[in-house]
């Protein structure tokens, strides 16, 4: 369904693009694609072959136990630690998130996971956000988006029930 | 996304870091199950290449026309010097939109804070940005995690934009005066290096 929904977005955005700057414009921004892909697309590659590996290697009753729907707080405080540390982009984080979902671990700490890599991450703030943005507002953000791994462990699983 | 490719391989400490994670695992399934794991592994890798593969075409050609649609400098302007409710909204919007990595989010809210938006806006613009955009959902989210997992989880994280949006401007208030002066400082430098 994403697929559909991505292809009726890019034809309007092309429609737009061709509207505003048009057949220039559709070139500008395909070499944009193109950079974009030649820039991450390794790191994508590398990105799905270490989430398949992840899931040959890490045993399934492993992560239930330790990550599974019945894990509580461990769970998503696993899933935070695991968050805040792992480095890379969405085309590493959000496989991986999917295969040790996949491999039995629960919504809650899955949730965690991916919000604490979006929220509250080492390599990203250390080497963007602080040089970028400076050390005042870096803090102020990081300690306000400190609880929301927890929060998105906690509200995730009741939500995914309802949608299910 | 130009500087970025320029960096050869061997000096870009994220393909290092992936690479070492890799061949790690790669070498404990190898421990582990032999040469069959490996070829398991392998097998689900071009899987869920073939799965993602659609989304993720058209989710490129969809960043790159978006960046062609609302470069940074417009952001920027949009965004400006409006520390209002309508600031708060086009800040949480540009961020939900606004396509690329972190080497295109903050240079963008670098840009905001120098030419004076307010901390509000640039907390509306990172919380969305963070949060929830909508090429990373449809494009990684969807595929990857599922429709009821990836809506799950924004849903139960979408609202604490507004909380970012509420909250950090007051702890940012709290730090010390010189800290504030000296963020400003810094973002100004490094607005100027980007640019």
């Amino acid at each position: 369904m994403s697929t559909y929904l991505l292809a009726v977005l890019v034809l309007l955005a092309s429609v737009f693009v061709l509207q505003r700057h048009g057949f220039s414009g559709i070139r500008e921004g395909v070499i944009t694609s193109a950079l974009l892909l030649k820039t991450v697309g390794k790191m994508l590659i590398l990105g799905m072959a270490l989430s398949a590996m992840t899931q040959v290697i890490l045993p399934e009753e492993i992560i239930t136990k330790w990550m599974g729907n019945e894990s509580g707080l461990t769970g998503i405080l696993i899933g935070t630690v695991v968050g805040v540390l792992i480095p890379g982009g969405p085309y590493v984080v959000i496989p991986l998130a999917g295969s040790v979902f996949l491999s039995g671990a629960g919504v809650g700490p899955v949730a965690a996971f991916i919000t604490a890599w979006n929220t509250i991450p080492i390599t990203r703030t250390v080497m963007w956000e602080w040089p970028f943005l400076g050390g005042a507002f870096t803090w102020s953000r990081m300690i306000v988006n400190l609880p929301f791994p927890f929060v998105a462990g906690f509200l995730s699983p009741p939500i995914f029930n309802l949608i299910k | 996304m130009r500087q970025n490719s320029k960096k050869p391989w061997w000096k870009d400490p994220s393909f290092l870091t992936m690479g070492f994670l890799l061949t790690l695992v790669t070498s404990l399934v190898l421990l582990v199950h032999g040469i069959s794991g490996v070829i398991e592994g392998g097998i689900t890798t071009f899987e869920l290449f073939g799965t993602a593969a659609p989304a993720l075409t058209l989710g490129f050609i969809l960043a790159g026309l978006l960046t062609i649609l609302f470069p940074p400098a417009t952001v920027g302007r949009w965004m400006g010097d409006e520390a209002s409710v309508k600031g708060f909204l086009i800040g949480a919007a540009a961020g939900a939109l606004s396509p690329g990595g972190p080497y295109v989010m903050y240079p963008i809210a670098a840009a905001l804070m120098h030419g004076g938006a307010g901390i509000g806006s640039i907390a509306a613009f990172t919380a969305a940005r963070n949060m929830f955009t909508v090429n990373r959902f449809l494009v990684y989210e969807v595929p990857f995690l599922g429709i009821p997992l990836a809506l799950a989880r924004t849903f139960a994280t979408i609202w604490l934009v507004l909380v970012s949006v509420v909250l950090v401007p007051i702890v940012f208030r709290m730090m010390p005066r010189s800290a504030q002066e000296s963020a400003r400082a810094k973002i100004g430098k490094s607005e100027t290096s980007d640019s």
